[in-house]
Order: structure tokens, then C-alpha cells, then sequence
């Protein structure tokens, strides 16, 4: 009897267990065949996560289609913090620690000592593992205080001893902590999360990427990316106006953040890379990537695709921008070389703008001294420091007294006044045959018989003859006709003391008269008039203005707004987003002149360059040139300290004079007479006129290569 | 994509310019793919017509083609034409049909389907840019250009113009220059019209040598006349090189056609 209970509870059981195990099996069967894609899938989707793809930023090209900062693309060590969050502390703070290594093995370190990765803890840890704050770090340090929740007036140990526990750093040395705690800091800081990569390093050697990569089972949640990097093909040509692009500083972030910018993000500092900041940029794209269970990608996927930034294409002519750097360049070398106390012995400096005369399109706009934008974060410190300020955008934003080259405007002003009023019965202005005589000085009663002086002794000049041989007492005696109210609205027609609308942060300049006087408080008397009307006063304009002066007289009197932008394409270039500035011009202005008013000025210049003060210069040249020189005194001309400062040096052109096509402005600061900055024109001039335009292969041929769609159409 | 499945390489061929060889050598580099033991797949994206097909010796056989097989009218494998051992075609679509647009999503994802099977190359329509995202699907473009001056300026506009898809893919994709119909003769002799050493086509076009495909009349006549590729040809020879050196291999230019030595002066 007891058998047969046994022998029945064995086989309820034996039942059970069976039972048991068929729905196991059944369930087994269920994830490998019958259901298999559903849950691998599944599977796989729980570590799926999205990341921040960035577009690649616009590239910025010269007229001709010839790159001038592009993007190559880079590794960079990146953090997925899908993967990288799921380690604990110690895990992640031994990753960290092996990447810095690593990253100091290969790459080494900056030239300040600072490391190649992310790390802007204002925190420095002496050998004796004594913390204190970093110097001039104000503004990291209070980033760091707001992160930590600290008090304003926590002490370096505070906000040390606060990161150790936050990032389970204690028990490591200090050193080695602080490294750690600069790299978890800064993932904070960039608002590091499963939508926001954390690039540790940028633009790594393929040596780095190739360890990193071998060792991925042990870095899990970092990912070695390709990436686009900024790169300027000559960082010498045109650095002032291209400009540079470089992180977010903290006090802009806050306005930068509500346009959609992470704190990792790059952004447009000066130059053409900053006023085309939201051309260039493009729009982030989203990417789903899937990993195993070892942290490795296998699967990736665009949920939204990059778009790149637009392409700029500048109007400037990178041969013609290089030949005026060299030679404005060159002859500032050459003034200081020769010597001559008080004609340019201190040259240090100077600009050359090139423009076009019918469409005001910048073909160069040159600075000396100047930088390498490859080169600008390692020689900030120098350059910064460097009194000749080669920082400075001199050709957009220097503020020049014109000298003898603000005279074709006065003899036009002069000449359409008589033009005006000779039939009034009472004329002013001056006829073209009117002579005035040129002894040498005129005095001014009115002033006590003050002597206003001219550079030589010219004897009976009309206006071509004043304008070809600079007579001051001419030009004395029309501004006294005319007075400086009629002589500035001709100037404001021509485009001097105001802005040329080339943006890029250009200066206004001064425009000298009683207004301007009165603005400041100050009166304006007789014997300024004759000052402004030889450009000088308080006249002060930029060299880009200077450009547009001459640019407005040689095309006839129609003045445009100055642009540095020929047009922006898509980035792949196959659409426009703006139209071609030839065909998009904005007219500014059109002087009140008639044609054969400026003719007789323009006359004046033709002789300018053939047998007056620029004739040495242009003597036997292959095409005919309008030109005038001019020599400013700066307010430190007189004796300084024993050595007699040089005046600046100016000289405006135009070719060719019958039919005008560029225009060029040059200032030499403390070059000496004018007369010597005519060559740096000369050297555009055979730029321009005589050299190759471009090199074969450069050149996107016309047609060619378009869409798909395109070609189907076609 | 299943975990652990193996990929096989993703060539795309194309050039700046017609008549540039670009089809011919699709046809050459598939087939050399093929030889050196690759299971091999031709895709013909230019759009409409069968000249990939006609190269590859099978333009009587073809039946399905890529947009069927991309719309679902047909399983890829019913598209796929055999051309010999290891070596299928996906032609392109019939003249009267509406092509299929090579840069389209459906276009890349019979690519990435194709290249679970093994090494694809494509054949895409010549004077055309791909965007981004046909960049992104490609391990390699082979850039074809002959080694005269227009072309070779064609050649460099479009290694630009791939240059900044590749950028906005932010991918890894390599460009390679392959130079066609190729004859140290004539550029020895070329005047103004040549560039004037392998050197120069290289900087000009800014792209790494994959390799140079030789001016081969009969093979050419053989191919365009709709005889599969000549194995025994000069042609096939270089393209089995030039092959070699995409899967990794390092193979020196052949002597005759090493320029370096015939810099024109």
C-alpha cells in the first residue's frame, strides 16, 4: 500500500517537473524561433540611444572658388554617456585617468602646459598636494562654485574636497585626483547626458586613435569619431577679415543657448567666421546608434541627418590679397630699413584696400602687421602683447587723417559750387581756368595773422595743376570760397565718416566739421575749415572708406554699399542662398556732380601719376593711372622726446583711367611723404592687371557636375 | 543589420566628366574583384539602361532590375544576373522605365543589403554629386579621370565637391583617383593637352592613386561589342591591381607606367 503512494507521488512529480520543464522549453522556443526577430530586436533597442551629430561648418572660398578655411576631417575622443553612465565611479574615474595618459604620451602638451583634453578646473595641485585657485580664473572659478552649489567664499580645499566626494576621488592621490576632477567638471559643465556627447579631445593623432580603438572593451562609453576640423589653407592670407572660430565663453553661453548652442559647441569669434556665424553653422543632426553588451556600436543610423552650414564665397581675390600683404609688408620693412629720421624711420605699420569701382566688391583688404590663424592660439600671448597691435583690423577699423588725398574731393565740391551759382550773379566754388597764386604761405588775418603753409612755392595753379602738385593755398582759398558745410556734403556723398556696409565691426570715422565739433562740445572755427579741406582736422577715416572715396569719383559718382560677400551657396554648392552681389548691389548714394566736373578732377589725377607728386613711381607704366598722394600729420608729429615722429603716408588709385576698374587705398603709419605708398598700389596694379589669375586645377570649371536630378532634367 | 554579420567592401565608381571610363571600369574592377576570390556584386546606378550589363557580357540575359527589386516587385536575389564565378550584376533600369534616382534612400539600402553577401561595386552616373548620405553608404569612391588637363580639372572639382559631402556625412569614405585610358606615350608627347606626370594628376585632383587602366583598344572593342571582360587582357591585369590595393593589398605601379621617370620638360 505504502509502494503504491510512493510509487504515485513519483510519477505527480516526475508529471510536475515534466510540466515545468515543457514551459520552459516552449518559452525557449518562443525567444529563438517563433518570436526571435521581435525580442533580439528588443534586445538590441534597449541600448539603443540618440546622439548629437555636429554638421560640418560652411567652408569660406575667395571669389575664384579657392578654399580658404575648410574643414578636414579629424579623430576625436568622444564620450556616449548611454555606456559610459552605466559604470560606477571608480570605473569611470580609471577610464578617465587612462585617457589623460594616454593623450600626454601622444600628443604631449600645449605650449602653456595646459593638456590636450577638456579641462578648464580653475583648481592647481602643488608636489606637496596643496590645492589653491588657478590665476585670473575668476569667471571659471564662479562656474565652478555655481556647479558645486558653493558659496562664493568657499576656499580651493572646499571645492576640492567637494569634487572628491562627488566623483569618489578620495584615496587617490591628489594630483591624480585633480586630473580626474577636471575631466568629470567639464563633462558637467557641457551638460553631458544620453542626447549630449562629451568630446574629450579634439583632433587626436591616428597613433591615439588606433591605441584607443584596440582597447575598446576596457574604455566602454568613449568612442573614437571621425569629425569635421576647421582649417585655414593659408593662415596668413587675410586673417583679420576671415576670422577664427573657437569655444563658447561662459558670458556667452547664456545668450548663445536659446539658438540651440551646446556648450561643446563652436563658435564664430571675429572676422567673417563671426558676422556669418548663423550662415556658417548648419543644423546638428541625430543619430540612433545601437550597442552590444560590451559597449561596442554595431549599428548606426541618421534619425536626422546633418546639414551643413552654407558656404561663403568672398568677393576677395586671394592672389591679389596675398600681393598686397606682401607689399605693404615690404615697404614698411623698406621705410624702416632706409632710416630717414622723420620720413618713416618708425614705419610700423599699414593697410591696403582693393575694391572694385562698379560693384564695390572688396577684391582685398590687407593689414601689416598681422597673424597666422593657424598659428593664433599658441601666439595670442605675443601678439596681444605687441605694441604695433597686429590684432588690429587697420584696414576696417583704423581711423586715418586723410591728408592731400581728401583734395580731389574739395576741387569737386569746389567746382560744382561755381557750376551751381556762376549764373547767380554771386558765384562760389572756383572755375576750371581760374588760376590762384602760390607763394608759398598765405596768412590769415582774421587769425593774427597766422601763416598757413604749402610744401613748395607753385606759382599760378588752377586745379588740375593743385591737385597734381598738392598745393595747400589752392585748396586754403576754395574752403575758405565754399565753406566746410558745401564741402561735406560732397563728402558724405562720397561715402567719407560714415560706414561702407563691409560690416565686420568697421569704424565709422570722422567726418571733420562744426556738427561733429559741437557733439563733443567743442566749437569749430575758420582755421579748421582750411585744416579739413587739406584732410586734416579732426578727419579720420578708415582705409576701406578711403577705397569707397575713390571707388564713388571713378565710376562716375554712384556709390554702393561695400561687400566682402560675393554669395553664399549651399554647402555641396549646388544651390544658392544668396544671389551674386554684381546682381545685388545696394546704392548708397549719388553725388550731385555733373560728368565733366569730374572729369577735370579726375584729369588732375591722371597727372598726379604722370608728371606730378607720384610720377616717379608710375613713370613709363604700361596703363594710365589716376592717383593722388597724401602725407598727414599725425597729433604726434611734432617732437617727441627728441626724435621727430613721421607723418602717415597715403595714396589712392584708380586703373585704368579710361576705363576705371579698381580702385586701391594705402596707408603707411609713420611711412613718410605718400609719394612711397604709390608703389604698394602699383604692385596691386600688376597684380591685378599682369599676373595669371588663378592655377588650372582651382578653378570649378563652368557646368559640369550637378545633381542627379539636375542632369535628369537636362 | 544582425550582430556579428560580416560586411563586404562598398566601392562606388564615378568620374566628373562622360566618357571618362568610368562604366568600363566598374565593369573591370568587379570582375578583378571576382577573380581574386571576392563573391562579387555589380550595380549599375546610372539611372537607366543596361551598359553595365552589356560590359559585363550578360546585357541579353537581363530580366529584373534594380528599381524592381528596390520597389519590392521582385526579391533582390530574383534581380541579380550571374556574370561568371563569384561575380552577379544588379543592372539598372530599362530605358522606358522610371529609374531609379542613384542617390535615393532605396538605392543605398540595396547597397547595404548587396554587401551582406560581399564586395559591391557601383557604377555611378558620370558628372553627377552624390549628397551625404550615398557618401556615408561607400567605403571607397573610385574618382576616374583620364590624365589630360580638362578632365583632370573636372576630376579635382568633383574630389571638392565629394569632399564636402564626405564632410557633412562626417564619415570615413576614401576617395581614390584611378587613371583611364592611360598611355605614358601620349603624355609623354601630350604638349599643353596632358598633365605631364602621374604626380601632377595626383595633386590635382587631391586623392590618393588607386591605379592606372591602360589604353587598351581591342579589350575596349571587346566589352562595347557585349563580350564579358578578358581576363588575359592588359586591362584586367591593372584593374586586378588596382583591385588588390582596395581589399588592402600594397602593389607597386608597374615599371611602364611608373611617370615619376617621364616628367616632361
Amino acid at each position: 500500500m505504502e509502494t503504491k503512494l510512493i510509487f504515485k507521488r513519483c510519477v505527480t512529480l516526475v508529471i510536475l517537473v515534466m510540466l515545468i520543464l515543457g514551459v520552459y522549453i516552449l518559452k525557449l522556443a518562443d525567444f529563438q524561433i517563433f518570436n526571435y526577430t521581435t525580442y533580439a530586436d528588443s534586445a538590441l533597442s534597449y541600448t539603443a540611444s540618440s546622439i548629437k551629430v555636429t554638421a560640418a561648418r560652411g567652408e569660406i572660398l575667395d571669389r575664384y572658388g579657392r578654399t580658404i578655411a575648410s574643414n578636414r576631417m579629424g579623430y576625436a575622443i568622444i564620450f556616449q554617456a548611454s555606456e559610459f553612465n552605466k559604470l560606477k565611479n571608480p570605473q569611470r574615474n580609471e577610464i578617465i585617468y587612462r585617457l589623460t595618459k594616454i593623450i600626454d604620451e601622444n600628443e604631449g602638451r600645449n605650449e602653456d602646459g595646459s593638456p590636450k583634453w577638456e579641462d578648464s578646473c580653475p583648481l592647481v595641485v602643488d608636489e606637496w598636494g596643496h590645492v589653491s585657485f588657478a590665476e585670473n580664473a575668476d569667471s571659471a572659478i564662479r562656474k565652478m562654485e555655481v556647479m558645486l552649489e558653493l558659496q562664493t567664499y568657499a576656499t580651493p580645499q572646499n571645492c576640492f574636497d567637494e569634487m572628491a566626494d562627488r566623483y569618489e576621488t578620495e584615496g587617490l592621490a591628489p594630483n591624480v585626483a585633480r586630473v580626474i576632477m577636471g575631466v568629470r567638471l567639464e563633462m558637467e559643465l557641457c551638460g553631458f547626458n544620453s542626447s549630449t556627447p562629451f568630446t574629450f579631445a579634439g583632433d587626436i593623432s591616428q597613433e591615439t586613435m588606433q591605441v584607443i580603438s584596440e582597447n575598446a572593451n576596457f574604455f566602454r562609453g568613449v568612442t573614437v569619431s571621425i569629425v569635421p576640423i576647421r582649417e585655414y589653407t593659408e593662415g596668413t592670407l587675410a586673417p583679420h577679415l576671415i576670422g577664427l572660430t573657437g569655444k563658447i565663453y561662459a558670458e556667452e553661453f547664456e545668450k548663445l543657448r536659446k539658438k540651440g548652442y551646446g556648450y561643446n559647441d563652436v563658435v564664430g569669434k571675429f572676422g567673417v567666421e563671426k558676422e556669418y556665424e548663423d550662415t556658417l553653422r548648419g543644423t546638428n543632426g541625430i543619430k540612433k546608434v545601437r550597442h552590444d553588451e560590451k559597449g561596442n556600436v554595431i549599428y548606426s543610423e541618421y534619425t536626422r541627418e546633418p546639414k551643413a552650414g552654407n558656404t561663403v564665397v568672398l568677393t576677395i581675390d586671394s592672389d591679389l590679397q596675398r600681393a598686397a600683404q606682401e607689399s605693404i609688408e615690404n615697404l614698411v620693412k623698406a621705410q624702416q630699413a632706409a632710416g630717414i629720421e622723420g620720413s618713416g624711420a618708425d614705419a610700423n605699420a599699414g593697410a591696403v584696400v582693393v575694391m572694385n569701382v562698379n560693384t564695390f566688391e572688396v577684391l582685398a583688404a590687407a593689414t601689416y602687421p598681422s597673424f597666422n590663424l593657424s598659428t593664433y592660439l599658441q601666439d595670442y600671448s605675443d601678439l596681444s602683447k605687441n605694441p604695433d597691435n597686429p590684432l588690429f583690423n587697420r584696414a576696417l577699423s583704423g581711423g586715418y587723417a586723410p591728408g592731400s588725398t581728401f583734395k580731389p574731393a574739395m576741387a569737386l565740391a569746389a567746382l560744382q559750387e561755381y557750376e551751381n551759382t556762376k549764373d547767380s550773379g554771386n558765384p562760389i566754388g572756383i572755375d576750371r581756368n581760374e588760376q590762384i597764386s602760390c607763394q608759398g604761405y598765405m596768412i590769415l588775418e582774421e587769425f593774427g595773422g597766422q601763416r598757413f603753409l604749402c610744401d613748395g612755392v607753385h606759382g599760378q595753379v588752377n586745379v588740375t595743376k593743385a591737385i597734381s602738385v598738392s598745393c595747400n593755398i589752392f585748396f586754403y582759398t576754395i574752403s575758405q570760397r565754399i565753406g566746410i558745410q558745401r564741402m561735406n556734403t560732397y563728402c558724405k556723398q562720397l561715402g567719407l565718416g560714415s560706414k561702407t556696409g563691409v560690416g565686420l565691426g568697421e569704424s565709422v570715422g570722422i567726418l571733420a566739421g562744426a556738427e561733429e565739433r559741437a557733439s563733443r562740445n567743442m566749437n569749430w572755427f575758420t582755421g579748421d575749415t582750411l585744416q579739413a579741406a587739406i584732410g586734416q582736422s579732426d578727419n579720420r577715416f578708415t582705409p576701406m572708406q578711403i577705397c569707397t572715396y575713390m571707388s564713388t569719383l571713378a565710376n562716375g559718382g554712384t556709390r554702393y554699399s561695400a561687400t566682402l560677400v560675393k554669395t553664399i551657396k549651399s554647402y555641396d554648392m549646388s544651390e544658392t542662398v544668396r544671389e551674386d552681389a554684381e546682381t545685388n548691389k545696394t546704392m548708397l548714394a549719388k553725388l550731385e556732380a555733373s560728368d565733366t566736373m569730374m572729369s577735370i578732377v579726375k584729369e588732375g589725377m591722371r597727372s598726379v601719376t604722370e608728371d606730378g607728386t607720384a610720377s616717379d613711381t608710375f613713370e613709363n607704366y604700361q596703363l594710365k593711372i589716376g592717383g593722388k598722394t597724401g602725407t598727414a600729420d599725425t597729433n604726434q608729429s611734432a617732437k617727441h622726446e627728441d626724435k621727430v615722429e613721421s607723418p602717415n603716408a597715403v595714396f589712392i588709385a584708380f586703373a585704368p583711367y579710361d576705363n576705371p576698374q579698381i580702385a586701391v587705398a594705402v596707408i603707411g603709419e609713420k611711412c613718410g611723404h605718400g609719394k612711397v605708398m604709390a608703389q604698394v598700389a602699383r604692385d596691386v596694379f600688376d597684380a591685378y592687371f599682369f599676373s595669371a589669375k588663378t592655377s588650372g586645377y582651382d578653378v570649378l570649371p563652368e557646368g559640369g557636375i550637378v545633381t542627379w536630378e539636375e542632369k535628369r532634367g537636362s | 543589420m544582425r550582430v556579428g554579420e560580416a560586411l563586404g567592401k562598398k566601392i562606388a565608381v564615378i568620374s566628373a566628366l562622360g566618357g571618362q571610363g568610368s562604366t568600363l571600369s566598374a565593369a573591370y574592377l568587379s570582375k578583378a574583384a571576382a577573380d581574386l576570390g571576392h563573391a562579387a556584386a555589380a550595380v549599375d546606378l546610372c539611372g537607366f539602361g543596361g551598359t553595365l550589363a552589356h560590359m559585363l557580357g550578360v546585357g541579353e540575359q537581363i530580366n529584373m532590375h534594380i528599381g524592381d527589386a528596390a520597389s519590392g516587385a521582385c526579391e533582390l536575389e530574383e534581380a541579380l544576373t550571374d556574370c561568371g564565378e563569384n561575380l552577379r550584376i544588379l543592372p539598372a533600369s530599362a530605358f522606358s522605365e522610371t529609374p531609379l534616382p542613384p542617390y535615393s534612400v532605396e538605392a543605398r539600402r540595396v547597397v547595404e543589403e548587396l554587401s551582406r553577401q560581399g564586395d559591391v561595386v557601383a557604377d555611378l552616373p558620370s558628372g553627377t554629386v552624390p549628397d551625404c548620405g550615398a557618401v556615408n553608404c561607400f567605403d571607397v569612391m573610385v574618382i576616374c579621370s583620364r590624365a589630360d588637363k580638362l578632365s583632370l580639372q573636372y576630376a579635382a572639382a568633383l574630389r571638392r565637391l565629394l569632399g564636402r559631402a564626405r564632410e557633412q556625412a562626417a564619415c570615413g569614405c576614401e576617395f581614390r583617383l584611378l587613371l583611364t585610358d592611360f598611355s605614358p606615350e601620349t603624355m609623354r608627347s601630350g604638349g599643353a593637352v596632358y598633365a605631364g606626370s602621374i604626380d601632377e594628376c595626383i595633386d590635382a585632383v587631391g586623392a590618393r592613386l588607386l591605379g592606372v587602366l591602360p589604353h587598351d583598344l581591342s579589350a575596349m572593342e571587346a566589352v562595347l561589342s557585349g563580350q564579358p571582360p578578358d581576363t588575359g587582357s592588359p586591362l584586367m591585369r591593372y584593374a586586378r591591381d588596382a583591385a588588390r590595393r582596395i581589399f588592402g593589398e600594397t602593389v607597386p605601379l608597374d615599371e611602364k607606367m611608373t611617370l615619376r621617370t617621364i616628367l616632361r620638360k
